[in-house]
């Protein structure tokens, strides 16, 4: 009995360890796989590789259910400016808002083929699970997805808001942003990463941009492929000529802003390929393309003619690769400058900095600070000072969003005068455009949306631009409105003695608008074309093609 | 009986001691349990028969959603927060015949079962043979009612193929008889019927360590529940048996656990607390037209 019970303790004790050694070999298992390395992207639940990289959806509100605090048309921006968050980087699909029904449902296998690639976002009273606010589901058997808004849940009523946001209240343009990120097959982040595809803060409205992690796995998860992109002269008779290149490279994103040099055109786009810059000299023929690197954003050309013979300088962002799971925003713009009109001289990409500068560079004591834009940088001549103004809108932790200002910039150090920012921050890619003292008595206007306005409406600031050191801007105190709503980026051009801005109309189908207007003033700025053709991504502009016309590009 | 107590001490000194040297006390508290007759015999027992030697696959939950707040939740307090978990063979499975139907919104309860304009979520009824009940009352078997809104969250949907009746696990692990699975359950007074509420769970034996292990079912998204994937049976019932149901920790989370379907259930009539218990008919107007422009949409959506 003895002999049997040591047996018996013996055996416990081996058991127990071996057990114990398992275990924490189980939990070590288990942990491996808990824990992600910092950046490292996660897969959604459903599988909604089946959907097409352009995709229509609709808006169901026709089962009388409203999310509480939130208005049908509050409710239509929202929409079409989530979609566009995402379409305005180049490596996610595009959704666009194409209307509305009366349908409330899709079936998970069997659709009308009116269904198939396309979306479906509704609203519902009730769901069980604490805490959610809100779901998407793969349908018409992987072609199709339904986004469902939940007006409760077992907390009870959802405190939906779409502006000012306190705590507890839900932001809705975060949160549809996030759902369409997980149409792009995009998980929750593992790791504490700050990016919209994590859990929806409360009282928080940041989720509204999309961050290094969001980026990133858009790209693991999306090839963006747009075969087609528009093209159009705009001139006096404000008759647009459209023409497409399906020879080239498919493009994934609007094209960089057309610009000029000794009359020819500079265009930088992105293709699935990596980026693209052409320069051709008449508006059929291509002349020349380089290989270069590739944008997470739309890139913009710029022109400098006070440098060293003409050189044009291409800004874009793109993802840094830095996997710390804190870092708010690693995308940084970028420049690469091509000199010369006909001897091209690429050199490498370098990050934009800012600070002050004098001709040899950073003034003494001055450290140069990297520029972090989430959109892409605008850019506008200032004739009367000889130099390039930029405005964007500011990425970071510390002054997210604000819109920037900024005159001059030192090449070849890629360095900008330290850009001044306005108290207003930005959902959109601002634009800029400058004709001297043509601005009611300012210099230049630099289009937004504000950060935290559910109409879309884009506002202009007036900005007058004196130069010294450092150059000093004298902004409006209060903001012109214009007529214009959108979700996405702007932009500007001055020509034929007035200002002009094109942009993609937040209201269903996002057609492209273009808006004129002497001085920039409120109620001052009419509608020119009402009948231009659709575009999936922002378009872009340049005002210097030969007389009077304007060259648009865009992705049709 | 002294001198075997005084016996099983040196021993567990030893197993101390070693454990101290060989893992660096990792391992220290394996040598300090207080056996006893029933734990002895546990660990001498040979897995059970039947039960799968490497992890079963259970259907797939969770869902791409937005989260406002990620409710976390330990063993204890979700065990505290349901009447009896319960460990039993599937001896039966039976979609319910009562079908309420949604189009975006409850609307009404359909009395033929019958969902042809649409698509059908199933609740089930799984009868569990056999039952071990490491929480709650023990019974020998049990009728257990997975609600549709448990399976509406499976990953692919399961649905009712409408044509004959038959349960569509579309591509997804099916549950099957002679499966042993394990699930919480709350008991709905007012329907005279256990409620199943939250993840399935299944029992596999590991031969090598002669060991039963639990695989479980994803918590949704909004809920960092305890990880069960992985845990040890053992370890299972010796937490369970250690929870303190009146910590207020646990207390806080088991009161949130249960609330979690309280607007649908609870505070429901007893009539429509029988349809919503369930199967769902999701109705899908495939002929539903859209529109494109503003005015368009205002007059067709115009209540």
């Amino acid at each position: 009995m003895r002999e049997k019970s040591q047996r018996l303790v013996r055996k416990r004790f081996l058991v127990s360890c071996i057990s114990g050694l398992l275990l924490l070999l189980v939990a070590a298992v288990g942990e491996n796989s808990a824990v992600a390395v910092p950046g490292t992207c996660t897969p959604a639940v459903g599988d909604f590789s089946g959907l097409p990289e352009v995709r229509d959806f609709y808006i169901s509100t026709s089962n009388g259910v409203t999310l509480d605090g939130v208005s049908s048309t509050e409710l239509m921006y929202a929409a079409a400016a989530a979609g566009d968050r995402w379409g305005d980087q180049s490596t996610s699909a595009v959704f666009r808002l194409a209307g509305g029904t009366s349908a409330t449902d899709l079936d998970p296998d069997n659709c009308a083929p009116d269904w198939v690639g396309k979306g479906l976002l509704r609203v519902v009273n009730y769901t069980n699970v604490p805490g959610r606010v809100a779901e998407v589901a793969v349908k018409c058997g992987g072609t199709s997805f339904l986004v469902t808004l939940y007006r409760s849940n077992s907390d009870g009523l959802i405190p939906w808001s779409t502006s000012l946001i306190a705590w507890p209240e839900i932001d809705l343009l975060s949160v549809i942003v996030h759902e369409l990120g997980h149409t792009q097959g995009i998980g929750h982040p593992g790791s504490g990463e700050v990016a919209s595809m994590d859990s929806i803060h409360p009282g928080e409205y940041y989720q509204r941009d999309l961050f290094q992690w969001d980026v990133k796995c858009a790209r693991n998860a999306t090839i963006r492929q747009l075969s087609d992109y528009g093209r159009a002269i705009f001139g006096s008779s404000f008759w647009p000529i459209e023409q497409t290149a399906s020879t080239m490279d498919p493009i994934s994103l609007a094209a960089g802003v057309a610009f000029n040099v000794s009359w020819k055109t500079v265009q930088a786009f992105n293709t699935i390929s990596g980026g693209r810059i052409i320069f051709n000299d008449s508006m059929s023929s291509l002349r020349r393309v380089l290989s270069m690197d590739s944008y997470d954003t739309a890139p913009a050309v710029h022109r400098y003619t006070n440098v060293v013979a003409e050189s044009v300088a291409v800004t874009f962002t793109e993802g840094v690769g830095r996997p710390n799971a804190y870092d708010y925003w690693s995308e940084r713009p970028r420049v690469k400058r091509e000199r010369s009109t006909n001897e091209f001289q690429t050199a490498e990409a370098e990050e934009l900095e800012y600070c002050l500068v004098d001709s040899s560079g950073c003034m003494a004591n001055w450290y140069p600070y990297k520029v972090e834009s989430y959109n892409p940088i605008a850019q506008a001549w200032h004739d009367g000072l000889g130099v390039p103004v930029f405005a964007y809108r500011n990425a970071g932790s510390n002054s997210s969003s604000k819109l920037m200002i900024t005159a001059g910039v030192h090449l070849p150090y890629y360095r900008l005068e330290y850009p001044v920012a306005f108290s207003k921050k930005s959902l959109v890619g601002p634009g800029i455009a400058c004709k001297d003292e043509a601005a009611g008595g300012y210099d230049c206007l630099v289009a937004y949306v504000d950060f935290d306005d559910p109409t879309l409406q884009v506002k202009v600031f007036r900005v007058e631009v004196s130069a010294g050191t450092p150059n000093t801007y004298s902004i409006e105190a209060s903001p012109q409105t214009t007529p214009a709503r959108t979700g996405s980026n702007i932009t500007m051009w001055h020509q034929d003695g007035k200002f002009w801005m094109a942009v993609r109309s937040a209201t269903y189908q996002e057609p492209m608008v273009i808006y004129s207007s002497a001085t920039g003033a409120t109620n001052t700025w009419t509608s020119q074309q009402t009948y231009w053709s659709t575009a999936v991504t922002a378009p872009s502009a340049a005002s210097n093609w030969q007389g009077p016309n304007t060259v648009i590009k865009y992705l049709r | 009986m002294r001198k075997q107590r005084r016996s099983e001490k040196k021993w567990d000194v030893l197993a101390a001691v070693l454990a101290i040297l060989f893992v660096t006390g990792t391992f220290a508290g394996c040598a300090q349990e207080d056996a006893t007759p029933e734990e002895t015999a546990a660990v001498e027992q040979t897995a059970k028969e039947g039960l799968p030697t490497s992890p079963p696959q259970l259907p797939v939950t969770g869902a791409d959603g937005s989260c406002s707040r990620v409710f976390q939740f330990s063993l204890c307090g979700w065990a505290a927060g349901v009447d009896s978990i319960v460990f039993g063979t599937i001896a039966d499975l039976q979609p319910v015949q009562d079908v309420f139907v949604s189009g975006g919104e409850v609307t009404s309860v359909r009395s033929d079962g019958l969902c042809t304009e649409g698509y059908l979520v199933p609740s089930f009824d799984i009868t569990l043979k056999s039952v071990d009940t490491p929480w709650g009352s023990a019974q020998e078997s049990i009728i257990v009612r997975v609600p549709a809104l448990e399976v509406g969250e499976w990953n692919p949907m399961v649905l009712i193929d409408p044509t004959n009746g038959s349960i569509d696990w579309r591509g997804g692990a099916p549950l099957e008889i002679g499966q042993r699975v394990g699930v919480s359950l709350v008991y709905v007074g007012e329907a005279k019927l256990w409620m199943a509420k939250g993840p399935l769970l299944a029992v596999w034996a590991d031969e090598a360590s002669d060991s039963e292990f639990l695989t479980a079912q994803d918590w949704n998204e909004c809920i960092a529940g305890p990880t069960l994937n992985g845990l040890s049976m053992k370890e299972f019932g010796e937490t369970l048996a250690s929870c303190d149901a009146f910590d207020p920790t646990v207390a806080t989370q088991a009161e949130e656990f249960r609330g979690y379907d309280d607007d649908w259930f609870a505070k429901a009539t007893p009539e429509e607390l029988i349809w919503r218990l369930g199967s769902q008919c999701s109705v899908v107007d495939m002929n539903a037209p859209v529109c494109t422009t503003e005015e368009e949409c205002a007059k067709m959506l115009a209540p």
